[in-house]
């Protein structure tokens, strides 16, 4: 058995050394990296980290080539001096991967945004997290975070469970795009409020395309949608039983309901400053379907009624975006039940960056109470970055950046706080082991105002630096001396 | 852009009462004159000040495709655009390069230029250009299925580069591209159109409008123009070179007037083209000093007997003569731009071409042989030659750079370091081209034919570890470049994976080698063959591919050119590989035996 054991490790041993394990490995290697390429340039960047660089085949590719450089290096004991050029830029190789696995391993690489005079401390990284807080009705209760992979489009995505809260995220989408709906709400103290999908449409008098008409719906939850612009007018739908105010002087329509009486109410400003008031007592809401309200504006617009909703909840879910692969791609979204999720309000859908609360009905009679968000993971420096200045400079006569660069002060660290010092592209700031880049800044008229740094903290720094001084001289000495010995 | 035509803003020809003077339709036709002064009238375009002959040059080759078009000067070009638009109303001069796009308008497929007419009138570019300008994705985006990347659609950005071209030259037309009028940085300068004038009288508005005296030159030099009075436009010319100094106060200053001057003389003499005949005449005559002492190739010293020592003693010359100008060119080109001459595809081909001329003269000194210039002189003039060849996708203006970019330092050590990688590879796939035609040719069978290729064999490895150092050390600048300005020492970006490649791939066969693996053919084989990987890494990541974060260098166009040139390349190996074992076969012995 022994024996067993050590011929196959010798076994093992000379495989490493081998050249035809070393080619096998550099042909695999090849083949992956150019595959990546290919599958970035018609996908996009995450979705070849998905499939090839965050793999564990390509981490295998990269430790095994680690290996055979260590065996082939240890295969040429006892070492002469001849051997210290190649000797070098082995060790090179080896410590070059080395760092690079602890800059993985331990590195912090995230982003900052800070506007002028704003002090700001929480990175913000790029790993979303499903954050769940269970509060009882003493307000005591637990917090979970929970990483979200991200997963590209048509890849498998396996459920999260999180038994002790019940809940499971079931559905990932990677690119998504909210969808709205308004329905009728049942639970009379669910968050509910008038909705209405109405439609402005020129008169035969007017161009083509007001003629067609636009459509809009109106729910009076929410500042997204309790106000909207169609066309050259602006419609309204207030929470309650009185009327949002006007936002200008142009045409507006204001509606409103009275749940008293069980009308609907709209207030009708034109151009000219005239206001009318018109009420629409209904029975039943689907008696005002299909009603056109008279506007007096130009080209005799009138507004239509499409469908109505006195008290109306919004159901937001998401689907799959349009583009779905690039550049400028939506971010994700997740699907959360509680149970089964085939109670009422038992399930959720969250963008990236929303939060939401459930009530379950627990086990016992008992409601439990959850807060959840979907966040990208924060960490917060022990000091704080305040943004003096942002000034950018552009090619004359164009839009185009020329540089930009943010003067920043840093308070409240250990070190000794830094006055006025200047960022730039190509010029870091060093503070506290974390390192500050210039990479953008949020384009804004005048002139912008919000600097985004890159912020990170790197321990295998030194090991990459040292790793590639090495490569090089080592293969430089290794060709020199070959040159020297024939030459 | 398009979709928003107004009849067209007041041209300037209209404006100033001059459009009777015009000969309606009539074909326009040089004039002969000179344009030198004119050329040198400062302009403000791309982000700088730049003499109006090199506004004029990117103007003609954006609408047209061509550096130049039927031998017009490009200054009386744009002039005669601006004069004659009725004359040139029919004349087929506005590029369209895809077939597809061609469909799409209704125009002919065989032609590859259209007059203003048949675009703006006859075809059905009008109405895409006003469907266009509301949606944000082009004419593809509405119907496209779901799960498409957001990268443009090829025709799409044909159709685009198309409208520019137009819209473009109805700019010229009306004077809004005619960025004439100083302003003081950075502040854009005023245009020669008049733009709205509410109603105003012309006189009326031109009086309160900036750069009046401009403006007022501006109106003698086109009256001299249109009327072919040749002394009246030159002192126009005068008049507006003057008023624009004026108008600029102190920002045209000595450093500004040299700087014009330069690229005046960088435009009308281009050096490169220069370069590469004489390229062309040295590699010719290395060829014959060769062929003339036939055992040129195989020894060590300076080799060529006779009459074929005559003829390389006046190659030599001739070689440097060609460096000479490329240089030159390089250093106006630096001096203009004020930068390293490597930003983007039309700089790093001059400079890769430089670099093969570097290297051989480098091992020139090791190992004196003919070959060397031979390859060196022909692959630089092929790399000069690519480079003025198809301007329309190698775009030779010299343009801004994004902020990252602008560290001359970090430019010159990571970029200068990784393309003279670039130059290494190419001297050994020149070389090893040759010694693949030696085999070709049977020559490893007698004696001094196994020494010429075991000495072309030398050259190739010694040339290959040039480009492996160089492109270790060139990615691992690139990786601390990024590391100090980004945070980041590697990200996978395509570039330096295909970098990375590069160096895996001749590290293979210089290990092959060494390991005995490769026997002189195998070794010259895949030395041609390994350059297909350098041709990704320079050219398909940013021309095929296109993405990642080197994008300051992506464009389009010419992947028939390179994969037929590769093709080529694998044909050649293949061809020799397999006239070899047939001669093998029949000689009774495997030329693909192991060695050791």
């Amino acid at each position: 058995m022994k024996n067993a054991i050590r011929r196959l490790l010798k076994a093992v041993w000379r495989v490493s050394i081998s050249l035809k394990f070393a080619v096998l490995v550099m042909v695999g290697l090849t083949l992956a990296l150019i595959s990546a390429t290919v599958m970035e340039s018609m996908y996009d960047t995450p979705t070849a980290q998905y499939w090839v660089y965050q793999t564990w085949y390509f981490y295998g590719l990269l430790g095994a080539l680690g290996w055979l450089i260590f065996a082939v290096a240890i295969s040429r004991l006892p070492w002469q001096k001849k051997h210290l050029p190649f000797l070098c830029a082995h060790l090179g190789i080896l410590l070059l991967l080395y760092g690079s696995w602890m800059t993985f391993k331990f590195g912090v690489d995230g982003s900052i945004q800070v506007g002028e005079g704003q002090i700001e401390s929480a990175v913000e990284l790029n790993e979303p997290l499903l954050l769940v807080a269970e509060g009882t009705a003493h307000g005591e209760g637990t917090t979970r975070t929970v990483p979200v992979p991200w997963i590209p489009p048509n890849a498998k995505f396996d459920p999260i469970r999180m038994p002790e809260y019940d809940l499971t995220v079931d559905e990932f989408i990677s690119r998504a795009e909210s969808k709205v709906k308004f329905e009728a709400s049942k639970d009379p103290v669910e968050l509910a409020a008038p909705a209405i999908r109405v439609k402005v449409a020129g008169g035969p008098s007017a161009p083509p395309f007001m003629r067609m008409g636009q459509e809009a719906w109106l729910w009076g939850g929410d500042a997204n949608w309790n106000r909207q612009q169609v066309g050259p007018s602006v419609l309204s739908m207030a929470p309650g039983p009185d009327a949002l105010p006007a936002v200008g002087k142009g045409p507006e329509a204001r509606f409103r309901f009275d749940a008293k009486k069980s009308r609907l109410l709209v207030s009708i400003q034109t151009s000219e400053g005239k206001t009318t008031e018109q009420a629409f007592a209904f029975k039943d809401p689907s008696e005002l379907v299909g009603r056109a309200i008279d506007t007096g504006w130009k080209f005799d617009a009138k507004i239509t009624i499409l469908e109505w909703i006195p008290r109306a909840k919004s159901d937001v879910s998401f689907e799959p975006a349009r583009i779905q692969y690039g550049a400028n791609v939506s971010p994700s979204a997740i699907h959360i039940r509680a149970g089964d999720g085939k109670k009422s309000g038992s399930a959720v859908w969250l963008g990236l960056g929303d939060r939401a609360t459930m009530d379950i009905p627990g086990a016992n009679g008992q409601s439990r109470h959850f807060t959840i968000g979907y966040f990208p993971r924060r960490i917060v420096l022990p000091f704080g970055v305040r943004l003096e200045k942002f000034s950018i400079d552009r090619y004359q006569g164009t839009a185009s950046p020329m540089e930009f660069s943010s003067v920043v002060d840093v308070e409240g660290g250990k070190d000794p706080a830094v006055k006025d010092h200047l960022i730039s592209m190509n010029e870091p700031l060093k503070y506290g082991g974390f390192t500050f880049y210039q990479t953008s800044y949020i384009d804004a008229q005048p002139r912008p105002t919000v600097s985004i740094f890159s912020v990170n903290q790197d321990p295998g720094r030194w090991l990459k630096y040292l790793g590639s001084l090495l490569i090089v001289l080592g293969s430089i000495w290794l060709f020199a001396m070959r040159y020297v010995k024939k030459g | 852009m398009m979709g928003k035509y107004r009849p067209l803003l007041v041209g300037l020809a209209l404006s100033i009462g001059l459009i009777g003077t015009l000969d309606a339709g009539a074909d326009p036709t040089p004039k002969g004159w000179s344009f030198r002064e004119m050329g040198a009238i400062p302009v403000q375009a791309g982000g700088r000040i730049k003499p109006f002959d090199s506004y004029a040059r990117d103007l003609v080759l954006q609408i047209t495709g061509r550096r130049t078009f039927e031998g017009w000067d490009p200054v009386e070009l744009v002039l005669s655009w601006l004069a004659d638009p009725k004359g040139w109303d029919s004349k087929q001069f506005i590029l369209i390069t895809r077939k597809d796009v061609k469909r799409q308008l209704g125009l002919d497929e065989d032609r590859n230029r259209f007059s203003p007419k048949e675009l703006l009138i006859d075809s059905f570019l009008a109405e895409y250009a006003n469907s266009m300008g509301g949606s944000r994705g082009g004419m593809s985006a509405q119907s496209a299925p779901i799960g498409r990347t957001s990268k443009p659609d090829p025709r799409d950005e044909e159709l685009k580069r198309l409208f520019e071209r137009v819209s473009v030259y109805r700019a010229i037309v009306s004077g809004e591209a005619w960025p004439v009028i100083p302003a003081p940085a950075p502040a854009a300068w005023g245009t020669l159109a008049l733009g709205e004038h509410h109603g105003e009288s012309v006189e009326k508005a031109l009086a309160t409008m900036p750069g009046r005296p401009v403006r007022e030159a501006y109106v003698g030099l086109f009256t001299g123009f249109m009327n072919g009075a040749q002394d009246r436009f030159d002192a126009g010319v005068a008049a507006v070179s003057s008023a624009v100094k004026a108008e600029m106060k102190g920002e045209w200053d000595e450093s500004l007037s040299k700087k014009i001057s330069a690229e005046l003389l960088y435009n009308r003499m281009h050096p490169y083209q220069l370069a590469w005949i004489a390229y062309l005449i040295a590699a010719l005559l290395w060829a014959i000093s060769i062929w003339l002492s036939a055992a040129g190739v195989a020894q060590v010293q300076t080799t060529a007997v006779g009459l074929g020592k005559k003829v390389s003693r006046v190659a030599l010359p001739v070689t440097f003569l060609g460096i000479g100008l490329h240089v030159f060119g390089m250093g106006l080109r630096c001096y203009i731009a004020g930068r390293p001459p490597v930003t983007n595809m039309y700089e790093s081909i001059v400079w890769v071409s430089f670099g093969v001329l570097l290297f051989a003269t480098v091992l020139w000194f090791i190992q004196k042989n003919q070959i060397l210039f031979a390859v060196a002189t022909a692959l630089s003039a092929i790399g000069l030659i690519v480079s003025d060849a198809a301007p329309a996708m190698i775009d030779p203006s010299i343009n801004p750079l994004v902020p990252v970019l602008r560290s001359n330092y970090w430019l010159l050590i990571h970029v200068l370091t990784i393309t003279l990688s670039y130059a290494a590879f190419a001297l050994t796939l020149g070389i090893g081209n040759v010694t693949l035609w030696f085999f070709w040719k049977g020559e490893e069978h007698t004696q001094e034919g196994a020494k010429k290729i075991a000495t072309l064999n030398q050259l190739t490895y010694r040339a290959m570890q040039f480009g492996v150092v160089l492109v270790a050390a060139g990615t691992i600048l690139g990786g601390i470049w990024a590391d100090y300005s980004w945070g980041r020492f590697w990200g996978w970006d395509p570039k330096e994976v295909w970098a990375l490649i590069v160096l895996l791939g001749y590290i293979a066969v210089l290990h092959a080698r060494y390991a005995g693996w490769m026997r002189p053919f195998s070794f010259a084989a895949w030395t041609v063959i390994a350059f297909t990987l350098v041709m990704m890494a320079w050219y398909g990541v940013n021309f095929v591919l296109g993405v990642g974060l080197h994008s300051y260098g992506f464009s389009t166009g010419g992947q028939s050119t390179v994969a037929i040139f590769v093709a080529l390349q694998l044909a050649y190996v293949v061809g020799v590989a397999l006239k070899r074992k047939r001669a093998g076969a029949s000689r009774g012995d495997s030329p693909v035996k192991k060695a050791s």
